[in-house]
């Protein structure tokens, strides 16, 4: 058998539809549509869209409170450590005088409340 | 019967009123709807079930509409969904009767034989059998190019495979076919 042979037996549609099947088909599922309910796009309310950005300054404000409470008090202290080391001679001496004076009113307010109860 | 403009259709299918919506639906319906009962039959060969199909075809493009955004044409989009159709179909068929999704689709001739819309001689019979002994991906490529003359770039966009690999499937599938019926003479 020759390629051309088979070709023209094979090309031959043995298929068949009943009458009018193609004229009827359109008009009865057009009959048979199903209502389409149109999703409408849901409005998204401007607190929705906002929310993750408000969530998150929230959490960085979070995370910055947190960082001065744990974190930046010993930071300010190192800082206090490394002041003292620069005062000038000078300063240190006014430093112990003024102590100096405190302690002397102090003493005197004892000497004195000391007198009175005796 | 009406023009069919693919354009207009698309627009009046997409806008807001119903009414226009049926109608152009209905345009499509009785432009597309033979083509698109030809690549069903030829898939699942029964005249009922391709009827069946047709109908699921058509339902799921009208409810799924607004989700075409028409980056390819309608016809294609289309073939699309009746080509799933009838590959979801075959699957069920063959797991419904117990067949390995490896093995073809010979079953399906048994219900040919007996239906009245067929009547093929022996060699057509024969051909049925050559060319559902074919995987059924290879089937539909064949079907497309063979009988519909459809050219390989919109086989490509239905079917999302590569020029190159179609022509190699088209090949092989005729090679076999071909074997097949020169076999037995």
């Amino acid at each position: 058998m020759k390629k051309e042979d088979i070709d023209q037996i094979t090309k031959t549609n043995p298929f068949k539809v009943p009458e009018a099947y193609f004229e009827n088909f359109s008009t009865q599922l057009m009959s048979s549509l199903p209502d389409v309910v149109k999703e409408e796009p849901q409005e998204v309310k401007l607190w929705q869209k906002m929310k993750p950005w408000v969530y998150m300054a929230a959490m960085f404000i979070g995370m910055t409170l947190m960082i001065k409470i744990f974190i930046g008090d010993t930071a300010s202290m190192e800082k206090g450590v490394l002041a003292s080391k620069d005062l000038s001679i000078s300063e240190i001496d006014e430093f112990y005088a003024y102590y100096q004076n405190q302690f002397d009113t102090q003493d005197l307010h004892e000497s004195l409340f000391f007198d009175e109860d005796f | 019967m009406e023009m069919y403009n693919e354009e207009e259709v698309l627009s009046l299918l997409k806008s807001k009123d119903e009414g226009q919506n049926k109608k152009a639906f209905g345009r499509l319906v009785s432009f597309y709807s033979e083509k698109l009962y030809w690549q069903i039959r030829k898939m699942v060969l029964s005249h009922d079930d391709a009827n069946d199909l047709l109908q699921n075809t058509f339902i799921k493009a009208w409810t799924s509409i607004h989700l075409f955004r028409g980056e390819a044409k309608l016809s294609t989009w289309l073939y699309k969904i009746a080509i799933n159709e009838s590959i979801t179909f075959l699957n069920r068929q063959r797991s419904m009767n117990n067949i390995s999704l490896d093995d073809s689709d010979v079953f399906l001739l048994d219900r040919l034989q007996s239906s009245d819309y067929f009547d093929g001689d022996a060699l057509q019979i024969k051909f049925q059998k050559a060319l559902l002994l074919l995987p059924a991906k290879q089937r539909l490529v064949f079907n497309m190019r063979y009988f519909d003359e459809m050219p390989y770039e919109k086989i490509a966009d239905i079917s999302g495979t590569s020029i190159g690999a179609l022509k190699a499937s088209y090949h092989h599938a005729m090679k076999k076919i071909r074997a097949f019926i020169l076999e037995e003479d």
